[in-house]
Formats: C-alpha cells, sequence, structure tokens
C-alpha cells in the first residue's frame, strides 16, 4: 500500500492512497471464504454451497465491500503512522477502482488544528477588585434587621401606614369571574405583586372595607387577567406593624457566634470582600481568554465548528422551549441559527483547544484522585449520587474537562503579571 | 410421433438443471442431474442432452419423484410429481452450464 500524507493547511490532511491488486486479492479470498462459511442458498446446507457459485452470485457484493473496508482501513493507518488527531471522518474522492484491479484514491481528512503559541506566561492584566464600603456593610446590616423584625399589632386602631403588614380578606372580579383569597398578608410598600394594590390599603382601620377598581399591568404573572380591569374588594383583619430590633451587642448575641456587634460588621464585610475577590477572579479568567483569542489565531475546521453550532443552536431552542417562548418562525430558521451562533461557536471551541494546548505543553491533567475528591466533597452521603459519577464514563469525562479547564485558567492567572486596583464599581467588559 | 418434435424439441425434454449439494457430489462422477419432462424415457433423455450440450452420454438413471403433500386451509393438495435424470457423461466432457455458475 502506498500511502501519502500532506498536510494542507492548518487544519485539512490529504492522504494519496494506491492499493496494489495483490493486496485486493488476497482481502477478496478472504472475504469470499467468510461468505462461503455461513451463506444459505437453496438447495445447500448453510456453509456447504460449492464456492464458484457462491463467488459468481456474490461477486459485487463482496467487491464492494471490500473496496469500503480497505479505504476506511488505510485511513486508520495512515491516522496512525502519521500521528494525526482528526476531528471527522475522512471525506473520500477519486476512488479509481475496476474488477479486482488497482485501487486509488484520495481522503480529506480535518484535524486538530496545530497550535504554536508559547507566550501565555507574565499576561500583563488589571485585576479589578471592588471595594467594599461602609455603606455596603450598613446596607446588608439593615437587610439583617429587617429579617429579624417582630410583628406587633398597631395600637389604637391608627389607620395603615407605608411598612405596616396588613392580613386582609379580598375579592376580586375580572370580566365577570370572581375570585377570593382570605387571610392574605400584605406589606405596604414593598412593592410586592401590585403597588397600586397596596396603595390601596393606606388609610384602612381594622374591620374596615373597601371596594376599588385597578388596571392590571400587562406584564402581570397571571396571563388570565393581566391587562384587564380588576374590581377587588378589600376586608382589612389585622394590621401589624413592624418592630425593628436596635442595632447592638444583644442583636449580635441573637446572630449565633459574635459578641459584639463590631464582629458582626466584620464578618459581613469579610463576606462582601470574599464575593468581590470572587467575581474579580472570573472576570479575569474572561480576561485571559479576550487575551489568549486575540494573540492566537489560527484557522478552525469546519465540521468542528459545524457541530459546536448545532448544539449551541440546540441548547438555545430547548432553553426556549422551558421557557415556553416560542419566537417567530425566522428567528428558528436552521439558516439564521447558525449564523447567529457560529461566532460563539468558533470563540469557544479556539479558546478550548488554545486551553488545551497549554495544557498539553505544561502537563496539566486531572488525576483520578482530584476526580474521586471532588465527588466526595460535593456528595457527601448521597451514595447513589457518588456511585453515578463513579461508574458514569461519560460524566467523568465531562467533569474532569470541565476540572481541567478550571486548573488551566487557574494556573495562567498564577503565572499572570496583575496589577491589582481597588475601584468602587466594576466596569463591565463583553467577555466571551 | 410423440410430441418431442421439432427444432427445440430437446428443450421440451430438460426442464432444468438441478443445483443441490448431493447433485454438486454428484459431479466428481461427471454425473449432472436434471428435472426431465414425467413422460420420457431413458434414450430420449440421452438424445436430448447429445443434442443440447455436445456431449457423449455413457449412462442415464431416472426415478420419478412424488410431489409433497401441501394443505390448503380445510383440502388436501399435493405438487406435482416430476421425473429426475442422473446423467452420466463421458471422461474428460464437460457441460459448461455449471462452470460459470
Amino acid at each position: 500500500m502506498q500511502l501519502e500524507c500532506e498536510h494542507k493547511d492548518n487544519c485539512q490532511v490529504e492522504f494519496k492512497v494506491v492499493i496494489s491488486e495483490g493486496k485486493i486479492a488476497a482481502r477478496y479470498e478472504k472475504e469470499l471464504n467468510a461468505v462461503l462459511a455461513r451463506v444459505e442458498l437453496p438447495g445447500f446446507r448453510a456453509g456447504k454451497a460449492p464456492k464458484h457459485m457462491v463467488a459468481s452470485r456474490f461477486n459485487q457484493k463482496i467487491q464492494q465491500e471490500i473496496v469500503q473496508k480497505l479505504i476506511s482501513e488505510a485511513c486508520a493507518e495512515g491516522i496512525k503512522q502519521h500521528d494525526i488527531q482528526p476531528v471527522a471522518l475522512p471525506v473520500v474522492d477519486n476512488i479509481q477502482y475496476k474488477d479486482r484491479e488497482e485501487l486509488s484514491f484520495t481522503a480529506l481528512i480535518e484535524v486538530k488544528p496545530r497550535i504554536e503559541f508559547e507566550d501565555y506566561r507574565n499576561i500583563p492584566l488589571i485585576k479589578q477588585v471592588v471595594e467594599v464600603k461602609d455603606e455596603d456593610v450598613e446596607a446588608q446590616l439593615q437587610q439583617l434587621q429587617e429579617e429579624h423584625a417582630t410583628l406587633m399589632d398597631v395600637e389604637d386602631n391608627r389607620p395603615a401606614m407605608k411598612g405596616d403588614v396588613a392580613i386582609v380578606d379580598f375579592e376580586y372580579q375580572v370580566d365577570d369571574v370572581k375570585q377570593s383569597k382570605e387571610n392574605s398578608l400584605v406589606e405596604i410598600g414593598r412593592d410586592t405583586a401590585l403597588p397600586e394594590f397596596e396603595e390601596n390599603l393606606i388609610g384602612l382601620r381594622v374591620g374596615e372595607n373597601k371596594t376599588f377598581t385597578l388596571a392590571i399591568p400587562e406584564n402581570f404573572i397571571n396571563p388570565d387577567i393581566a391587562g384587564k380591569d380588576a374590581t377587588f374588594t378589600v376586608k382589612m383583619r389585622e394590621l401589624k406593624q413592624k418592630q425593628l430590633p436596635a442595632i447592638d451587642d444583644e442583636f449580635a448575641k441573637d446572630m449565633g457566634e459574635y459578641e459584639t456587634i463590631d464582629e458582626v460588621k466584620e464578618a459581613i464585610r469579610k463576606g462582601l470582600e470574599a464575593i468581590n475577590e470572587e467575581r474579580a477572579q472570573e472576570v479575569l479568567k474572561g480576561k485571559i481568554i479576550m487575551d489568549l483569542l486575540s494573540r492566537c489565531v489560527f484557522s478552525l475546521p469546519k465540521t468542528l465548528v459545524k457541530k459546536e453550532t448545532a448544539i449551541l443552536c440546540e441548547e438555545f431552542i430547548y432553553y426556549l422551549k422551558a421557557q415556553n417562548i416560542c419566537p417567530p418562525e425566522d428567528v428558528l430558521n436552521e439558516e439564521s441559527l447558525h449564523q447567529r451562533f457560529q461566532p460563539k461557536a468558533e470563540t469557544k471551541l479556539k479558546s478550548l483547544l488554545i486551553l488545551e494546548h497549554i495544557a498539553l505543553r505544561e502537563n496539566i491533567t486531572v488525576s483520578d484522585e482530584e476526580y474521586k475528591k471532588w465527588i466526595f466533597t460535593n456528595f457527601r452521603g448521597d451514595a447513589g449520587k457518588i456511585r453515578e459519577y463513579l461508574n458514569d464514563e461519560e460524566k467523568k469525562d465531562l467533569k474532569t474537562h470541565e476540572m481541567l479547564i478550571e486548573k488551566i485558567l487557574n494556573f495562567l492567572i498564577d503565572n499572570a503579571d496583575i496589577k491589582v486596583e481597588m475601584v468602587s464599581q466594576l466596569v463591565e467588559e463583553e467577555v466571551a | 410421433m410423440s410430441k418431442y418434435t421439432g427444432d427445440l424439441f430437446a428443450y421440451k425434454i430438460i426442464k432444468r438443471p438441478i443445483f443441490t449439494e448431493k447433485a454438486n457430489d454428484l459431479l466428481t462422477h461427471n454425473t449432472y442431474v436434471f428435472e426431465v419432462a414425467k413422460d420420457v424415457n431413458k434414450f430420449q433423455i440421452r438424445h436430448a442432452i447429445e443434442e443440447i450440450f455436445g456431449v457423449k452420454v455413457t449412462k442415464v438413471n431416472t426415478s420419478n419423484q412424488l410431489g409433497k403433500k401441501r394443505r390448503v386451509r380445510q383440502q388436501m393438495g399435493k405438487t406435482p410429481d416430476w421425473k429426475k435424470a442422473m446423467v452420466t457423461i463421458a471422461r474428460g466432457q464437460v457441460i459448461p452450464l455449471f462452470e460459470g455458475m
């Protein structure tokens, strides 16, 4: 067998193959004997039919089969010989073959693009960490205070005010359809469901009734009544006011392991700082990828892009279905969808390939121990899940790949030239 | 005159060659197996084979094959009876019909 291997461009390899007559004859004989051993002709027991009869009857079929097999075998061997990493099945062309004579063909194989890229250490980056200000801590503390508020009946049967919590019975009528609800809890002035509804409660005393008409906004949760007019009849049952606890050391003790209010503040500050740090780290990862993409330029194999685009489109459609959104026909058109997602697929593939290339150069891998550790920390005590993740190869591959990407990114951050900058607000950049 | 006359009389006598495992084995004795018309004798068969294939026939054996019983719904039926002829030809000669198949 003659096999010429030619690198057409970064992501395409062409094989030119010639297979000699002798090899084809031997293969034909082998295939014929295999057919002979199992074929069942009328008048003969299985495998007992005479050779010349089988040969004449199955000639065409056997030849087709061996040509196909020889082609795929030749491609497989070429791939092994030249150490090629294909990403798609070979596209075979120019098949020259006639009745057990010489066979020649060309095969075009798309391969993983070769990446020559070394300049990934000491990437200059600016890490923006959002400063935690005293106001942020105060806001958190206030929220805590709200959460720990106690409800008290209002004194002297005074009318409802903003900030009160009312327990009401109400009826509403939309298009002759009446609905009613009892013992409904409404926090006045929190803008939860219908702001106008809450406003209408202001000034009502316990035991009083009120009837009013409201226009339900178009984007209301319940589509049956959205955009229509509703007539409400409300009866105030109880009215309570919130009593906020004083922020002092006593409050701190209620929170748990804290002694003084300053300790609580410190804990809040640390939590916020950790969140900001994490966010900054995420942004940094996006920036690294953007940087790598801008500096490492190479072309991608078409089939790979197509496949990835198809996956993204599918995910998009799945997402739409899950959200119960039905977009117009022209959006769902396959072509326009592909056009829309192709750039995204390309950047995703490119970044993955670059990261994998770096992993290979730096010998970064995810070991089985690390994977197991991840399982046991994530599904502690859930034997079913643990077993599932231990035994499912597919899940393992997916997760280890994810972990690998994470590891490479961390490696890149560790080796990057990072300037930390404290800012009051994060400047959002477009991140792939 | 019998009905097996005329230009193509031989093809009215010899109906088809038979390919089975047993017929295949008989080839080692230079014997070929055919289905023939039900009412012909060995002389007519010898004549017909010599006419069609241009070979010298040394021996003809025949046997009547009774048709198999078949049932269609409630009714009993029968596949037709037929005659089988084992024709041996002179050593060194071949009937090409079987070779290229």
